[in-house]
């Protein structure tokens, strides 16, 4: 709290620097100590504040996309989606421990597409596929970590070959909890078909990452 | 309370009056003293450590690897739900103390099982569809529209936003299933489970 | 700037005070109070909260927005009611260029997917950053593609339709969408197997101050002469979300 506290010279009193001086050492004081008791409610305008106090937009390595090209998957194990020789990566970013009301919010999209069955699948071999977000904490490179809570698998039972084209798209939002490191965080995105392998094509991929402070 | 000027102006060879210290500073420190606002204070000044948690934004979430909390949703129940009655979809129930444009984003995938479904083109009539919905007081906001059964395994997404008034306030996100069975032993036996899913809010408070 | 025994000195005891010496440290002190309160004399311990910033604006219907001092959103949606039939449909006979051929220019809004912004000016790099998040139903009707075709060798040859985000009419090819052509394969309630929900975000890292159209665009293709694989395109319920991160 920063009150200034006037002293008082009435008619009468008897003239001395004293008081004077009183006021202005309570200025001195508390002039540097302004919080919310010398500020009014709705005080504050946008240009008071300093940029990015609230959010931290991603900068131009926390956001990545694929206007162009494509990356044909047939792995029955998680692969990095990488399309025309870019990792589908963000990051670093930073996470600070010791602000606890900062969050990270992660949010992606991409979409899929082939053919149709090839023939002779059943609705037990029939491909399933696998995407998710995955993290880092060492470096663009991996080692990943998948996010189980943003699996999304899509993938036809029992339907004839070459009756209905395969596609559709994905999208993300996660809340990205806070973990031990505080740098060095990677996103990325992967597929796979762990039934049996079985061509996607992946393309047309966004992923940005907004750190909202307050 | 924007600019602030004293009004007592002293000059050489005033008869000296305490008022003009006196009532001149009674007007600036009662300036200083709660009614400072934009135009008192400088530009850029204002950093994220001066800044309370929660004054801006508010951001729950609630999300479920596929297991245990998967959301079994039986073919024989036709209404909107919200889940299987042991695990919901996904539900923030949240207070707020101010108004607040209230940004909802959900995404999951959901698996058909059961009933000896699907099991053969013979059966293209009993195509059989889910839609989701996502709520802010019961106010719809989004929906993931139709997602047919012959689709084994699904995903999807959806995002909405709502401004709400200072109070409690429910985000939930609802399930309706459409079955075309051949009979109601058919109906019942017919499974869309919803997996893994995110559901995530981001109340904007100012 | 600081008040401190530089800036605003104390009154020296037996020495005469002129007026002036009253009228300085009023003066200084007014010219602080006058914005020049800076960083320096702010408390550095967590002290703003909602109560001293101003309120959010909230517009409604027809031109949804948020207008508030951190951020400014625009929303866009249309819900079925009922039996109601908000659909936006687009025709292949009208539909030019073919798969392949296709540029900006060639793409229109989607009604209820599509605002016009404002972005407030920008004191300091003169751009902010502006995220849009979107989903939507869709799908294709009264197409003769059959089911026997080799879909495929043909991923390229019977896409009926493409969605993607524009800002003021650049489209943002990574937030691309396709839509396949139904066949023939099932009646008419295995056609929903052919409907889709789709969705799409991207990140726009830097719009400057003043007016922009945003919107989410569509294409239908043109079909090769004598062959309809495709009638006519639906969009149904569709939610378009647009924000503006000012601070």
């Amino acid at each position: 709290m920063a009150r200034i506290t006037l002293q008082d010279i009435s008619i009468g009193d008897a003239i001395s620097s004293a008081e004077t001086n009183t006021t202005l050492q309570s200025w001195r004081d508390q002039s540097i100590n302004v919080d919310n008791e010398n500020v009014r409610s709705e005080g504050l305008h946008r240009r008071n504040f300093a940029a990015n106090a609230v959010v931290t937009p991603p900068n131009s390595n926390q956001y990545v996309s694929a206007p162009l090209g494509s990356m044909s998957i047939n792995s029955a194990t998680p692969v990095l989606v990488d399309i025309a020789g870019t990792p589908q990566v963000i990051g670093p970013f930073s996470f600070d421990l010791t602000d606890t009301n900062a969050e990270l919010l992660v949010f992606g999209s991409l979409q899929y597409r082939n053919g149709s069955h090839p023939v002779g699948v059943t609705s037990t071999s029939a491909g399933v596929w696998n995407m998710r977000l995955c993290y880092s904490t060492t470096a663009s490179t991996g080692p990943w970590t998948g996010i189980d809570e943003t699996l999304r698998k899509t993938g036809f039972g029992f339907v004839p070959p070459n009756t209905i084209y395969r596609h559709g798209s994905i999208s993300w939002a996660h809340r990205f909890g806070p973990i031990a490191t505080t740098s060095s965080l990677y996103f990325g995105i992967q597929v796979w078909e762990p039934r049996a392998a079985r061509l996607i094509k992946i393309e047309y991929t966004t992923l940005h990452a907004i750190y909202v402070q307050r | 309370m924007a600019h602030k000027f004293y009004q007592r102006y002293v000059q050489e060879g005033d008869i000296t009056d305490p008022r003009d210290w006196t009532l001149n500073q009674q007007d600036l420190i009662e300036e200083f003293n709660g009614r400072l606002d934009r135009d008192n204070i400088d530009q850029s000044v204002v950093t994220t450590t001066m800044i309370k948690g929660n004054a801006f934004s508010i951001i729950r979430n609630v999300d479920h690897a596929e297991g245990a909390a998967d959301v079994a949703l039986e073919g024989g129940t036709i209404a909107w739900r919200s889940g299987d009655g042991t695990n919901t979809l996904g539900r923030i129930e949240v207070d707020l103390s101010s108004a607040a444009l209230v940004w909802v984003w959900w995404s999951g995938y959901w698996e058909w099982t059961g009933g000896g479904f699907p099991s053969s083109i013979s059966s293209i009539s009993s195509v059989n569809t889910v839609r989701f919905r996502l709520t802010i007081d019961g106010i719809e906001v989004s929906r993931i529209h139709k997602s047919p059964g012959y689709r084994l395994f699904d995903c999807g997404f959806c995002v909405g936003s709502l401004a709400v008034d200072p109070g409690p306030h429910v985000i939930e996100v609802q399930a309706k299933m459409f079955i075309q069975p051949t009979n109601a032993a058919v109906q019942t036996a017919i499974f869309c489970t919803v997996k893994a899913r995110d559901l995530v809010m981001w109340a904007r408070r100012q | 700037m600081p008040l401190n025994t530089t800036t605003l000195p104390d009154f020296m005891t037996g020495t005469i005070v002129q007026a002036s010496d009253i009228r300085n440290r009023l003066d200084t002190i007014q010219q602080f109070l006058n914005g020049q309160i800076g960083s320096s004399e702010l408390s550095g311990t967590s002290w703003v909260d909602h109560t001293h910033v101003i309120s959010p604006e909230f517009y409604g219907a027809p031109s949804r927005r948020t207008v508030s001092t951190s951020f400014h959103a625009w929303h866009r949606r249309s819900i079925p009611e009922g039996s109601s039939t908000d659909f936006v449909v687009r025709h292949e006979d009208f539909a030019n260029p073919a798969f392949g051929s296709e540029s900006d220019s060639d793409f229109s809004a989607i009604r209820d997917a599509a605002a016009t912004i404002h972005v407030p000016p920008i004191d300091t790099g003169g751009t902010v950053g502006m995220a849009i998040w979107c989903n939507w139903y869709t799908y294709n009707s009264e197409g003769t593609l059959s089911a026997a075709t080799d879909l495929e060798s043909n991923l390229t040859d019977h896409i009926a339709a493409a969605f993607r985000i524009f800002v003021d009419d650049t489209g943002y090819t990574e937030s691309t969408r396709y839509l396949h052509a139904t066949t023939s394969w099932g009646d008419e309630a295995a056609e929903r197997i052919h409907r889709k929900d789709m969705s799409t975000c991207v990140w726009i890292p830097s719009i400057s101050g003043g007016p922009h159209s945003v919107a989410l665009k569509m294409l239908v293709f043109k079909t090769p002469a004598g062959v309809r694989d495709w009638k006519h395109v639906w969009v149904g319920p569709r939610f378009f979300e647009v924000e503006i991160f000012l601070l």
